[in-house]
């Protein structure tokens, strides 16, 4: 079946078979193909690690009329987009990109696009996982991408550094890229004396609304190729220069701040730690993992997993710690529960949900029922019936009324939630899961459980 | 080759058989940029997304500068590490290990 977020490019599209992702390769794209395998791009692109590997394959294509090769290109554990990054994620993969684009510009090709959505993050590293999206440089030609790569990469960036780092947000709403000229308008006036971001910003807007509605006509001027290098090497120290600090926000100094005592703290790494070695998952999804203590549990485990917190901050030091640790198999990624990356695009269909990127062989619900429960008001049973969407087994931490932190949710309001207690989770549980293992904490009222969903 | 497809947002600027007014008002800089640019002239490479006039003109409108900046950028590089080179080449005091 053809995927649904593959309708663009006439040249290749992916497609799923048995549950395994290819690329169809088609015949109008096979003198960039064979150049890109003849040039020794691909070799050097793979050798960084910057572009996905892929094998070329003999089962039968999806249309024969037009294919010319198949290839199966190495598995992404998990695919993410550029609202769940983090900041330090995001500029990474904007540096990834034009990094590619210079490697291609030397061995005589170019990025024809430069859409977020292909740049990915495998093993702790951005890499570009279309194949298909190098062309043969002619030259005189411009970067046909470059308002591609400013929309997508550059305008997000750019408000998040200089305005807010919630504004990642946007490339939910805009996924063609944030429009320049509203990023324009939503950048700090301090940025007029930020020559580059003016330039690729505030002038590439103006030129944007000036040639509104304009072909090009028949004949242009022609950009050399050296200056495409510079408009590169401009672009580059345009996104190196932006950088993002977080605040201490309420979570990411949680650990600090903590109601725990150290010995609870540590049986409790302790029971999550024997619970991972008893289920053995290939994939862990942690949720609500602040700054994922408990995610490199798992990842040192050799688990794929991945650790959501909807806190930029704590987000942004979980990817900074795994950056500087090299650990390959920790993704951590922007993700509010409450309001989980829905299907969307065209159709609805394009870019997929959470819950369809998954199940998780595990999930981890440490230290966030109470969240669900009573800082956002859902009920005991929605949050069960909505984690057996997401884990075929699940660990998952009770913090009762009495618990200090739970307090601190319910310090500025009234206590609606009479059914909030141990009894009524286990309850609302028991309905979508199987209790294996229970454990209580030492010096508090909370526990740990261990449970299997009741479909598999 | 194919030209872009107009974008439908300004689409119904110039109507057949009437001479489109192309706009010659530029910024500063565009103008500098321009005075520099070869006024030799090639088609346009088309491409499966729409590249964007206003996004394309703007790169060979600057593309003089920032290959200008580029080369200059290029050449301080190599003059600093001349100048390193120069004072790197009194001989280091041996290393001694601890």
């Amino acid at each position: 079946m053809r995927s649904p977020a593959s309708y663009r490019d006439p040249d290749a599209w992916v497609f799923v078979r048995r549950g395994e992702v290819y690329r169809q390769i088609n015949r109008a794209y096979r003198p960039h193909y064979d150049r890109l395998m003849s040039s020794g791009l691909y070799a050097a692109l793979v050798e960084e690690g910057l572009l996905v590997r892929h094998e070329e394959s003999d089962i039968p294509p999806e249309s024969p009329e037009e294919s010319w090769r198949i290839l199966k290109p190495e598995r992404i554990p998990f695919v993410s987009y550029p609202w769940e990054w983090c900041f330090g994620a995001f500029k990474a993969l904007a540096l990834a990109l034009l990094r590619i684009q210079r490697l291609a510009l030397d061995r005589g090709m170019t990025l024809k696009d430069a859409s977020a959505f292909n740049m990915q993050l495998l093993r702790g590293k951005p890499v570009l996982m279309d194949t298909s999206s190098f062309e043969i440089y002619e030259e005189g030609t411009p970067w046909l991408a470059y308002r591609q790569f400013c929309q997508h990469f550059l305008a997000p960036l750019a408000l998040m550094a200089r305005r807010d780092v919630r504004l990642s947000q946007l490339t939910r709403a805009f996924l063609d890229g944030v429009p320049l000229d509203l990023a324009a308008g939503l950048m700090p006036l301090r940025t007029w004396a930020s020559p580059r971001l003016m330039t690729h910003l505030r002038l590439h807007a103006w030129f944007q609304r000036h040639y509104a509605g304009e072909g090009r006509g028949g004949r242009v001027r022609p950009m050399s190729r050296y200056a495409l290098l510079g408009l590169l090497d401009s672009l580059r120290e345009t996104v190196a220069g932006l950088t993002w600090r977080p605040p201490r926000t309420v979570w990411s100094d949680y650990y600090a701040h903590t109601n725990y005592t150290e010995s609870a703290f540590a049986r409790k790494r302790e029971i999550v730690g024997s619970y991972l070695e008893r289920l053995a998952p290939a994939t862990v999804w942690d949720l609500g993992a602040s700054t994922g203590v408990f995610s490199r549990l798992a990842a040192a485990r050799g688990c794929d997993t991945v650790a959501f917190d909807q806190d930029p901050a704590a987000v942004e030091a979980a990817w900074r710690e795994a950056s500087a640790q090299h650990e390959a198999r920790l993704l951590p990624l922007v993700m509010d529960l409450t309001n989980p990356t829905p299907s969307c695009g065209w159709a609805g269909r394009e870019r997929m949900s959470l819950a369809e990127r998954g199940p998780a062989d595990t999930a981890l619900a440490l230290a966030l029922i109470h969240h669900l429960a009573i800082g956002a008001n859902v009920p005991l049973d929605h949050a069960a019936e909505h984690l057996a969407a997401l884990g075929r087994t699940l660990i998952v931490e009770f913090v009762p009324k009495e618990d200090s932190q739970t307090r601190r949710l319910l310090a500025s309001r009234r206590d609606v939630f009479p059914e909030y207690r141990q009894d009524a989770f286990e309850r609302a549980f028991a309905k979508h899961f199987e209790v294996l293992d229970a454990q209580p904490l030492p010096d508090s009222a909370r526990r740990l459980y261990l449970m299997r969903r009741r479909t598999p | 080759m194919r030209a872009p497809d107009r974008s439908p947002a300004g689409g119904g600027k110039d109507r057949p058989g009437i001479p489109r007014h192309r706009p010659r008002r530029l910024p500063l800089a565009g103008i500098a940029a321009l005075a520099l640019t070869t006024l030799v002239f090639v088609r346009p490479a088309a491409a499966y997304i729409d590249p964007g006039t206003g996004s394309y003109i703007l790169q060979t409108v600057l593309g003089v500068l920032f290959g200008l900046l580029y080369a200059l950028k290029i050449y301080w590089q190599q003059v600093k590490a001349f100048v390193l080179r120069v004072f790197a080449r009194k001989p280091a005091p041996p290393k001694t290990e601890g």
